[in-house]
């Protein structure tokens, strides 16, 4: 069995901590050296995001009622 | 020789009208679930289910109906392999984008106010219900749910790791992301139902075969978008039980194998920890690290393992199959793609990303975190206030300016609720002018989660990530889905239903899993017990009456006499799905 060691870092914050050329677990690459491909297709994902929210996510949330199925 | 084995997959997808914001009204959601229906049944070559209600199967073998709480629901065609269940799981979901477009175009709203209403393949939505993908498989009569227990519950509680969809999880304590929709509804082991205290292991005893065969339907899965996680979710629960049914352990008895010592306890805590996003509470802090992560599993044996340790004995009993003549054609398929992702769960996390479904929305909502310039943590202390407003945030909240919303809540809430909220907002030393920047991060992780799960490809979250050639998903073509819209998979009773249904399409003839009806003298006029059938000679066209039936046709003696109609609430109650 691995023992893993509690702590209290968040994982955001222990990703900026990596060392250049540790592997980002969440960007998927090196912590501080992402290409500028890397850096436009993450600004295009955040700009696909920005689209698909309608706004008034609040409403959307509250009006997305299904009854119970199987 | 091969062993052949049968897989189907049923999805209920959520319907969500488009009310115009300013009336607040549109359609019910019944009104659009019949409305798509009829739409696809316009478009398609069918014939009517035969146990009554809305119910229709078409000409690639599968099944549509509306079932209970007004979801639509499509049963894939029985298929041979995982890699067919995605295929005809997919096409499934085309056929509805196609008929929503059509048939929400009918309902939209006037002066241009969107379309009427929107199809979702997901499982829950915020407010408390869920709606399920229900797999079903083919076994022989032998193997009994006990023995199905002792072998694969291990697997079946971890197996989320990679065949969850994720969403946002969050109580006043903590939020963070857990892995499956639909693991906190299942709160046994072993059951009946389906619409309450559902179990990990359904028992319903509903072969829809001959009775040599007995059909393990599961309850607990995710709806899934991925290809990959569609095949490796069915893949290897297939695989485990085409072991058990050539007379394979895959779990040993007493010490040599794994027993769970709480199953409910693992399932919930594997969804919740097994990442190191999972749920972050006072108690509990993140996990970073490896992502075998600090969920222990404690077993009957006394052994506390992990998920993952879990996930890879299973695989090597699975890989240890592959020298048999047994093993199925795409065992190896399967056994790869699963080494593969456990592999990057515990080395290269990185890469689930493309592939899993899970993954891709715990990249989504970080992204959204970081653009917003906030985190986890900085919801987190917020959760008391938001959980404390919920229902109840005053009319005009949205209007007041963040520098007065501590005003304006003093005026609007009761002296008790104010000052407990704002007690708390002082000593967690928060600011209240950032409560309604925080409620709307909040919101919009939930509206990313559902807009992910959305199946028009248009608006879609996940395929709008497809489009752009982030994912890396895909297992099939598109025009592999294409055909499958209108024709069935081979091998299996699905390909004679589909051809019947293409030549007597339209005509007074009901259908069932396992069997076709004349309407006239309520005779069967073909019987489709065996799931493996597939030498049955095409049918004329034309109306074919019961004594007019070519002899070759199978019919067997005691099926040949129709079942009576059941009403829709006792269809309801004993299940309307396969």
């Amino acid at each position: 069995v691995i023992k893993v060691k509690k702590t209290k870092a968040h994982p955001i914050r222990e990703e900026e901590k990596r060392k250049p050329g540790d592997v980002n677990p969440i960007s998927g690459g090196p912590a501080e050296e992402l290409s500028q491909k890397a850096l436009d297709r993450l600004r295009t994902i955040d700009e696909a995001i920005e689209k698909a929210l309608s706004g008034d996510a609040e409403r959307f949330v509250s009006e997305f009622v299904q009854q119970g199925g199987q | 020789m091969m062993g052949r084995f049968i897989f189907g997959l049923e999805t209920e997808y959520a319907v969500v009208p488009n009310r115009s914001p300013s009336r607040r009204t549109g359609p019910s959601q019944r009104e659009c679930a019949e409305k798509v229906l009829k739409k696809l049944r316009d478009s398609c070559a069918s014939l009517a289910d035969n146990r009554g209600a809305s119910g229709f199967f078409i000409s690639n073998g599968g099944n549509f109906y509306i079932d209970q709480g007004d979801h639509v629901e499509y049963a894939t065609p029985e298929c041979l392999s995982p890699l067919d269940v995605v295929i005809w799981d997919k096409a499934g979901e085309r056929l509805l984008e196609r008929a929503c477009s059509s048939a929400s175009g009918q309902l939209a709203q006037p002066r241009g106010q969107g379309a009427g209403f929107q199809l979702f393949k997901n499982n829950r939505d915020y407010k408390g219900s869920t709606y399920g993908c229900h797999e079903n498989y083919l076994l022989p009569e032998r193997i009994d749910f006990e023995e199905i227990q002792a072998q694969l519950l291990p697997f079946l509680v971890t197996r989320q790791i990679f065949a969850g969809a994720g969403c946002l999880s969050w109580d006043p304590k903590g939020i963070g992301f857990e892995l499956s929709q639909r693991v906190s509804f299942i709160n046994k082991v072993m059951g009946t139902e389906s619409t309450h205290n559902r179990a990990i292991i359904n028992t319903r005893e509903e072969s829809l075969s001959r009775s040599k065969y007995r059909r393990l339907h599961l309850i607990l899965g995710d709806s899934l978008l991925s290809e990959w996680a569609t095949f490796l979710k069915v893949g290897t629960t297939g695989l485990l039980l085409s072991m058990l049914a050539t007379g394979m352990e895959v779990n040993g008895a007493s010490s040599q194998g794994i027993h769970l010592a709480n199953p409910i306890k693992a399932l919930r805590e594997t969804s919740l920890h097994a990442w190191p996003g999972g749920r972050f509470t006072r108690t509990q802090g993140p996990w970073p690290g490896s992502l075998g992560g600090p969920v222990r599993i404690q077993t009957k044996e006394g052994h506390e393992l992990t998920p993952l340790q879990i996930q890879r004995y299973y695989l090597r009993k699975a890989r240890g199959f592959l020298q048999y003549r047994d093993a199925p054609s795409w065992a190896y398929q399967v056994v790869e793609r699963w080494q593969q992702v456990l592999d990057w769960f515990e080395r290269e996390p990185e890469h689930l990303k493309y592939y899993l479904d899970a993954y891709t929305k715990f990249f989504l909502f970080e992204r959204h975190l970081r653009r917003k310039g906030i985190d986890w943590e900085t919801i987190r202390p917020w959760l008391f206030v938001i959980h404390n407003l919920e229902g109840q945030v005053p009319p005009g909240f949205k209007k007041v300016r963040p520098s007065n919303i501590r005003d304006f809540l003093r005026e609007a809430l009761s002296q008790e609720t104010f000052e407990m909220l704002d007690t708390h907002v002082r000593c967690s030393k928060m600011r209240w002018q950032d409560f309604p920047f925080i409620l709307e991060c909040f919101y919009e992780l939930m509206e990313i989660d559902i807009r992910y799960h959305s199946i028009d490809r248009k608006s879609s979250l996940f395929y709008e990530l497809d489009r752009m050639g982030f994912l890396k998903h895909r297992l099939v073509s598109e025009q592999e889905i294409e055909k499958a819209q209108n024709q069935p998979p081979s091998g299996t009773r699905a390909a004679v239903r589909g051809r019947f249904i293409q030549v007597l399409s339209g005509q007074d003839y009901e259908v069932s899993w396992t069997g076709i009806w004349a309407e006239e003298g309520e005779a069967k006029i073909l019987d489709l017990s065996d799931p493996f059938l597939t030498d049955v000679p095409c049918p004329p066209p034309g109306l074919i009456r019961p004594k007019e039936r070519p002899a070759s046709w199978p019919l067997a003696g005691q099926a040949g006499r129709r079942p009576e109609r059941l009403p829709f609430q006792l269809l309801i109650l004993f299940g309307h799905g396969r």
